[in-house]
């Protein structure tokens, strides 16, 4: 199959994937509450509630209601905000450069951190260096995201102030939030390389580089370290998800402007459209995101890109 | 019952310097008295081993028999001068003491004294940036629509409301408007403060008073169809009740003066709709920008603070309106702001608002769970204080309604006061206080404490108790001894202590035989739910912190309330609603709130629980100075005092 076949094929498949994500949550925003009634003052009739409901057509049924959504979401109107003012996808539009910030930060934080340490451990396995590296991926791994956010604040923010505790402006807030998004996808990827390298370095072709005389950097950055990333590239697309689904938390934690805390104010105002808008973006950063790391993963190992050929 | 007030009762005392300074130096004082004089036992042991030690010095004595006479006299004379050496002593002791105590008095005195003068004339910072750090911050900056009502903030800074309340009596005080004319029983004139001025420097007049009932009440003309009802979800509003639906009749007489007639007599007009509930804006600058304008770009009215920008994810700022007409003296709320400029910062996560005192971002948070504070309590580089919460008394309705006089085909079980009663005896409110609570709030009685009207000792001293063998008694003599089963309705985003609260509640229900199911709504359901009267069961209510009672009473007291789940037409409760909200003059309205709360709390009409407080956060070097009728919050912003350090 040629690759852009399958880059097409991958692109339908995305596509597919965030219709049924907007579909099931258009039906279970409709099931637990009516925007009707955090539109409306307390002291509003009966008549009123009605005029409104009529109005963002909430009375028709749902299939019409579902049908009038995609007919919209086609055409990239994803609807008017309830509780601000705007289209739903240019105030969630907005807030994307801020989710994209973290989440790469936060990646960045699990690969130098991951990658680096699991090669050490494995180089040095059953060293007090390893033991050490394989007690901070259990402790990565063990930590919620939430909960090491409080604590670097309380000691990197409060206690040395280093660092800002809230807020994003400038390079020194993004650290924080960096790492508590980050330092679970690098306990991961660290347990990934140790493993990986470990298989790699007791390998034939290694003991040949060896024999050749190469020098032992190369041998373990060109010819280990390349084949022990494997691994880690498939499970990076999986990481992304779960990085941007954990920004939701780290931007409530460390005020940071960005989709996740728009989402949940959102759901609490029981403002569809922003949601909706809000789940659109991030189940396309997601499912595309996933797409760049498969088509890369082909690009760099030859054996998968051969197979699908 | 205690009635002291609520909120010295809910203030936390700490020992102050002075305190200590006092303390330390009555017991350097006592010290020193007790080594110099001695006491007790060890004063006589001194006084004979004086005596001994003067026997001692005597010359050797003479034949018994010739020298027992003057030897007697001698002891006499050595004894009376052993005593009044000792009671020179006692003499000398009591000056020094006095003379240290005096001076040391004279000392703290001196220091009290000059405490007393910073505290009259702090050094405050006139130009400080005061930063507040609050946990949500709705994106809409028009006061009176509806979805931006909870924008409280951009309220109180940037618009004013008709009157405000004084901070020690909750009573009505003038503000962009004076105390009502009253004409007749129906008839009421409003005189505009003269002198107020808009932010872009135009005055406030009867014209704006008029408008901004039209607007509240969705009559303004340019409401319906004109060019500026563009607001893409309609533009509704959030204080449809403060408007000039309760107007008979209304106008201009010029432009100053604003005339209202009303259908009935009605006490409660001038606390209603002056009341904080509705802001104020400019009507020639909301025609002219139009409602989309004005919730979503530009903030504009007569406020303390002058609106400069705001970010719904980030926070917002404002800088201090210095042509402000209420002086920055006393403690009247709003006033001219003790700083210059004003910054709010969204912080979703309460632990990461005091981290941003902690760490020198934040001055002052508000609104607090007690629970998060309580580690601070003692340190001494923040000050937490206690205060009620918004929503200060919590109770439980029973839905009495006729849509629910009979539950699966037996009568509704709560039309029997006894088992309202019953209800009532079953909880402990004193062990929720001790263990869920902070051990500072009291039971709940109905109305807020700090609402016009509250009866304090005459209410108070009827609290029902806790008696859950009586309870039991009482649904057995009402016919039920097994018990009976209901459901409990409950809100659980509105505040989170509810759904915290509801289980010990629960649990209390239970033992006495009353078994509930907790029902549970996010707040978008539950209050047009509670609305319909159509659900069987208890509802969980509280009331808010406005001054004027008709809030809470309107809305949940009287039978055409829009929360009056339980209602009671055998009683006088009705009539005497009615009666005090055409009682014109402020004490006889006074006796018949009293007398209504009596008779509804003696009816047993709720399950009265118990208050509920909040906790405000400030740096060390920050003040802020609130009447005992006032919150710390959006409405006493201006008064918040940064010390220069």
């Amino acid at each position: 199959m040629q690759f852009a076949n399958l880059l097409v094929i991958r692109l339908i498949q995305t596509i597919l994937v965030i219709w049924v994500v907007v579909s099931i949550v258009f039906v279970i925003s409709r099931l637990i509450g009516n925007p009707e009634t955090s539109l409306m003052p307390w002291d509003a009739t009966n008549e009123d509630y009605e005029r409104i409901r009529e109005k963002l057509g909430l009375n028709d049924p749902m299939i019409v209601q579902y049908g009038r959504f995609l007919g919209d979401a086609l055409q990239g109107d994803l609807g008017f905000s309830y509780h601000r003012t705007g289209p739903a996808l240019d105030i969630v539009a907005d807030k994307v450069l801020g989710t994209v910030k973290l989440t790469a930060a936060g990646l960045v934080v699990a690969l130098g951190l991951g990658v680096p340490l699991g090669v050490f451990a494995a180089l040095r396995r059953g060293s007090p260096l390893d033991w050490l590296a394989r007690l901070v991926a259990v402790f990565g791994q063990a930590t919620p995201s939430f909960w090491l956010g409080l604590m670097l604040i309380f000691f990197l923010a409060t206690r040395v102030s280093w660092f800002p505790t809230a807020g994003a402006e400038g390079f020194r807030s993004l650290v924080l939030p960096a790492i508590a998004l980050g330092l679970l996808s690098a306990a991961g990827f660290m347990r990934l390389t140790r493993s990986g390298m470990i298989d790699v370095m007791n390998t034939d072709f290694i003991r040949t580089a060896r024999a050749k005389g190469l020098n032992e950097r190369t041998v373990i950055l060109r010819h280990g370290l390349r084949h022990a990333l494997i691994p880690v590239m498939t499970i990076l697309g999986i990481e992304l998800g779960r990085l941007i689904a954990g920004s939701v938390i780290i931007e409530v934690v460390f005020s940071w402007p960005g989709i996740g805390r728009l989402m949940i104010e959102s759901i609490l105002q029981s403002d569809y459209p922003t949601v909706q808008a809000g789940l659109v973006v991030i189940a396309a950063s997601i499912t595309l995101g996933n797409l760049i790391v498969d088509m890369t993963y082909r690009v760099i190992d030859p054996r998968i890109r051969m197979a699908a050929l | 019952m205690s009635t002291r007030n609520y909120w010295k009762r809910m203030s936390h005392r700490r020992l102050s310097r002075r305190t200590l300074l006092r303390a330390s130096a009555r017991a350097g004082v006592g010290a020193t008295g007790l080594a110099l004089v001695g006491c007790g036992d060890d004063d006589d042991d001194g006084q004979q081993v004086a005596q001994v030690q003067q026997q001692q010095e005597q010359p050797d004595p003479q034949p018994a028999q010739q020298q027992e006479q003057p030897q007697q006299q001698q002891q006499a004379m050595q004894q009376e001068q052993a005593e009044q050496q000792a009671e020179q002593q006692a003499q000398q002791v009591e000056q020094q003491e006095q003379q240290a105590e005096q001076g040391t008095v004279e000392a703290i005195e001196r220091e009290e004294a000059e405490q007393d003068e910073q505290a009259a004339e702090p050094e405050v910072d006139l130009d400080a940036t005061v930063r507040v750090a609050i946990g949500r911050y709705t994106a809409g900056l028009d006061p009176q629509r509806s979805g931006s009502q909870t924008n409280y903030v951009n309220g109180a800074c940037t618009f004013d409301s008709g009157m405000s309340n004084h901070p020690e009596t909750a009573a009505l005080e003038p503000n962009l408007v004076q105390l009502p004319e009253i004409v007749d029983s129906t008839n009421v004139i409003f005189h505009v403060t003269p002198g107020v001025m808009f932010h872009d420097g135009s005055p406030y007049t009867a014209h704006d008073l008029e408008f901004n009932f039209e607007r509240v009440s969705s009559a303004a003309e340019y409401h319906q169809g004109g060019e500026t009802s563009d607001h893409p979800n309609e533009w509704a509003s959030a204080r449809q009740a403060f408007g000039t639906d309760n107007f008979a009749s209304y106008s201009v007489i010029d432009d100053l003066t604003f005339a209202v007639e009303t259908p009935a007599p009605n006490a409660s007009l001038a606390g209603s709709i002056m009341s904080g509930a509705v802001r104020h804006v400019s009507k020639a600058f909301v025609e002219e920008n139009g409602d989309a304008y004005v919730d979503s770009v530009f903030a504009m009215g007569t406020g303390p603070f002058r609106f400069v920008d705001s970010d719904p994810d980030v926070g917002a700022n404002w800088t201090r309106n210095d042509d402000y007409h209420k002086p920055r003296d006393g403690l009247t709320n709003p006033r001219l702001p003790w700083y210059k400029d004003f910054e709010v910062q969204i912080r979703p996560e309460p632990l990461a608002q005091i981290a941003g005192i902690e760490a020198g971002e934040i001055d002052a948070i508000y609104n607090l769970p007690t629970d998060v504070v309580e580690p601070y309590r003692d340190n001494p580089n923040f000050k937490v204080l206690y205060q009620p919460s918004s929503q200060p008394t919590h109770y439980i309705m029973f839905n009495t309604h006729d849509t629910v006089a009979e539950v699966d085909g037996v009568p509704n079980p709560f039309l029997d006061i006894r088992v309202r009663e019953a209800a009532n005896l079953a909880i402990n409110r004193q062990e929720i206080i001790d263990g869920l609570l902070t051990g500072t709030e009291g039971p709940a009685f109905g109305p807020y404490r700090g609402t016009i009207g509250y009866p304090g000792e005459a209410l108070e001293s009827r609290y029902h108790g806790y008696d859950p063998e009586r309870a039991k008694a009482l649904l057995e003599e009402a016919g039920y001894p097994d018990g009976l089963d209901v459901d409990l309705h409950i809100v659980t985003d509105f505040q989170p202590i509810v759904p915290i609260l509801a289980l010990p509640v629960q649990e209390y229900l239970e033992a006495v035989g009353i078994r509930t199911t907790i029902k549970e709504y996010l707040s978008s359901e539950y209050f047009r739910t509670v609305r319909t009267f159509e659900l069987p069961g208890m509802f969980w209510f509280f009331t808010n912190t406005i001054a004027e009672p008709e809030t809470v009473i309107g809305s949940g007291v009287t039978e055409s309330g829009f929360y009056a789940v339980s209602v009671y037409p055998e009683t006088e409760i009705e009539e005497l609603y009615q009666a005090q909200n055409q009682a014109l003059d402020p004490g006889e309205r006074a006796a018949l709130l009293e007398e209504m709360y009596i008779t509804f709390y003696d009816n047993y009409s709720w399950l009265f629980l118990t208050e509920v407080s909040a906790a405000a956060m400030l740096a060390a070097n920050v003040n802020w100075p609130v009447g005992s009728a006032e919150l710390r919050g959006e409405g006493t912003l201006s008064a918040i005092q940064k010390l220069k350090v």
